[in-house]
């Protein structure tokens, strides 16, 4: 038996686009449903609403529970590349993935999320604008859309300054809150920039304060940042911006209805409507929505499988898919060995070092600096080539003299990273991603992490190396469906109609036909605003 | 028997006596290293040992099963020690510069007898 559900404009996940795009319809008089599979933080570990991570990790009773999860399901994750921030309370952001949405390779790993809020629950907040050589890259029309970039700042609320990072953030915009304070650590970094930028800036590098969605002052009703340093744990005052932030308000302040619980299949358009059949991934029920319109923000990947199994169930298609190249490179402040972190402590980045080679190509990289902060010691421990027992001394001097840069790479068809599914009405489709890095593009990668490591090298710190966490790991996806000006079968139109259809629309990058080094969700959230006005 | 054993002798080489209490714990969370290997068997038959086998392993075989269950042992120990300060910088400051060269010196020393029983291994 299939249940139906009716509404005017269904939109299909509940990650940043998705709920930008909700808020958008909010107020335009028709009935708005936002859905998702739902899974959800209801087995996470609990933390104290007060305290410090210092406090809890001296005062809390059940460190096993909260640090590694019941039954330690928590410790068998990855401990570094693309887990490190995936704690024991963040679990729950790629839970059933393996489950229900399984596939196969041999170079690519991406994150996927079946959770209300999607991997925003769990992002980083850092918010960049394109340049117009980037938007018009990605294959958007950049007039205008500078507008679409403010009115998603005015209602996340971002905090960032005015420096020199500031052409590439989000800092320029109007409005934006104060940063938060940096650390000790990274002071000396900032500081040693100021003093010898003029050399880097010659070979194109600029550093400055990331710009994150994170109130550092009251706004609206969420609090300020206070930096209890537990942001890999908890979401004090709700100052970081999360789907999962507005979602309630959405509900009971704008009559959005979410409807939890299911995983969308396919979808069939009429000249009356759409009506997508899902399932409930608790029962396994059939489940069918009947709209006017259509809005898919289930991410890239997600959204290749709907639209795999809707245009041609049982036959394999080759969807093209982009992903940028991601590196870590760590440092020591030998100045800080041994030093007590200081007060001010933050998992979040602290700083961002962009390189811009040529002024007015889009091939800009990004690297994102942080401290290794409210985390534990068992999570870098093996990485050490020491006795365990001898390492704890060790990294109690090492860890607040750390500094660990993230580095982004854009990411262009070139590579031809594909990924192959072959859609079904009745079962789970299946998918191969094929992300095949040649040795030229390696080193070519390489090279330009080397130019990274130099230029922070220059600061006064010791460079400790390089790690590569594998393709995948940047988890920032486009391309599957790429825009033309033109119609083009698998394919978007610049106002984010889909090919072929006249009621489903394209909301998160699936269309992007490039994808910037830049983080990626705050045009992500601009241009699902712009495709939510179209509909 | 083989892994009641390994707990009680991971857990004590990092929380003395006070291992014994979650020696359950780490029989719960164990479960998908439970594959017998000869160093985690040697280690447990010899447990004076275990701390040159973790200097060893460390330099030498960092990907072998035996440093996987030590490694177990350590995220329950920096859960439960009673002295956890030891794993918060903020509240006891590391050793600086003297004590890294130290405690590294110390498990490279560890790492050389290490090293050959790993050759026997
Ligand atoms: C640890 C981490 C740090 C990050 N840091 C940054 C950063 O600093 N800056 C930055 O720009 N980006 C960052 N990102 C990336 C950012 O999180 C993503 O780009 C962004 O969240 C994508 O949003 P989305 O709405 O397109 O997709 P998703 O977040 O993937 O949301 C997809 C939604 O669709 C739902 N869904 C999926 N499949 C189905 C289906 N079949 N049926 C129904 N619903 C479905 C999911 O449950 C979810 O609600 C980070 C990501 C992570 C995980």
């Amino acid at each position: 038996m299939i249940e139906n559900i009716e509404t005017d404009i269904l939109i299909v996940g509940s990650g940043c686009t998705g709920v930008i795009a909700a808020m958008s319809l909010a107020g335009s008089g028709k009935r708005v449903m936002l859905l998702d599979p739902g899974v959800g933080p209801e087995n996470a570990p609990r933390f104290p609403e007060e305290g410090t991570f210092e406090k809890i990790r001296l005062s809390e009773a059940d460190q096993l529970k909260l640090f590694l999860g019941n039954n330690g399901s928590f410790f068998f994750q990855e401990s570094l590349g693309t887990g490190a921030q995936f704690t024991s309370s963040r679990k729950f952001i790629s839970e059933k993935t393996d489950e229900l949405i399984p596939y196969r390779s041999k170079n690519f790993s991406p994150m996927e999320s079946l959770a209300t809020g999607g991997l925003g629950e769990g992002w980083g907040l850092g918010c960049c604008i394109f340049s117009d050589a980037e938007i018009q890259a990605c294959g958007i029309i950049p007039d205008g859309f500078k507008e679409h970039y403010q009115w998603v700042a005015d209602r996340i609320g971002i905090s960032g300054a005015k420096d020199d990072a500031e052409p590439f953030t989000a800092s320029a915009l109007d409005n934006i809150m104060p940063a938060f304070p940096t650390d000790a650590t990274n002071s000396r970094l900032l500081a040693s920039y100021n003093l010898r930028k003029e050399k880097l800036n010659r070979n194109g590098f600029f550093l400055g304060r990331p710009s994150l969605a994170l109130t550092t002052e009251k706004f609206n009703n969420r609090g300020p940042y206070t930096g209890r340093d537990l942001d890999f744990y908890l979401n004090e005052n709700q100052s970081a911006w999360r789907p999962s932030v507005e979602i309630p308000r959405l509900v009971s302040e704008k009559n959005i209805i979410h409807k939890r619980g299911l995983l969308v299949k396919y979808f069939h358009e009429s000249e009356s409507g759409v009506e997508v059949f899902a399932r409930d991934i608790k029962n396994n029920t059939a489940v069918s929505v009947s709209c006017q319109r259509l809005i898919l923000a289930t991410g890239p990947l997600g959204n290749a499988r709907i639209v795999a199994a809707t245009l041609a169930p049982d036959k394999e298609i080759d969807f093209p898919m982009l992903c940028n190249p991601y590196y870590y490179l760590s440092f020591l402040n030998m100045g800080r060995l041994g030093k007590s972190p200081g007060e001010v402590k933050t998992g979040l980045a602290q700083l961002s070092l962009f390189h811009d080679q040529s002024a007015t190509e889009p091939d800009i990289a990004m690297a994102s600096i942080y401290s290794y902060n409210s985390l534990m010691f068992y999570r870098v421990v093996k990485e050490l080539p020491l006795a365990m027992k001898n390492s704890i001394p060790v990294l109690r001097s090492l860890l607040p003299a750390m500094s660990i840069a993230g580095v982004h790479l854009p990411a262009d068809n070139s590579i031809g990273g594909t990924m192959k599914v072959r859609g079904s009405l009745s079962e789970s489709p299946t998918v191969e991603y094929n992300y095949p890095l040649n040795s030229l593009i390696k080193q070519n990668h390489l090279l330009r992490i080397k130019k990274f490591r130099k230029a922070i090298s220059s600061l006064g710190v010791w460079p400790l190396g390089i790690s590569d966490p594998g393709m995948g790991s940047s988890i920032h996806y486009a391309g599957t469906l790429p825009m033309g000006k033109t119609e083009k079968y698998l394919g978007i139109d610049r106002s984010g109609k889909l090919a072929g259809s006249n009621r489903v629309f394209v909301a998160d990058g699936s269309g992007f036909n490039y994808l910037p080094a830049k983080g990626i969700t705050f045009t992500l959230m601009a241009w699902a605003r712009k495709v939510a006005l179209n509909v | 028997m083989q892994e009641k054993k390994e707990a009680e002798i991971f857990l004590k080489y990092f929380l003395g006596s006070h291992g014994n209490q979650f020696v359950s714990v780490y029989l719960n969370m164990a479960n998908p290293f439970f594959r017998a290997d000869p160093v985690s068997s040697f280690a447990v038959k010899y447990p004076f040992f275990i701390s040159v086998l973790d200097a060893g392993t460390g330099l030498f075989r960092k990907d072998c099963l035996f440093r996987k269950k030590l490694h177990l042992a350590f995220a329950i120990s920096e859960c439960v020690c009673p002295d956890r300060e030891k794993f918060l910088p903020l509240i006891k400051p590391g050793p600086g510069i003297p004590g890294i060269v130290f405690h590294s010196v110390l498990s490279f020393l560890k790492a050389i007898p290490g090293g050959i029983l790993l050759l026997f291994l």
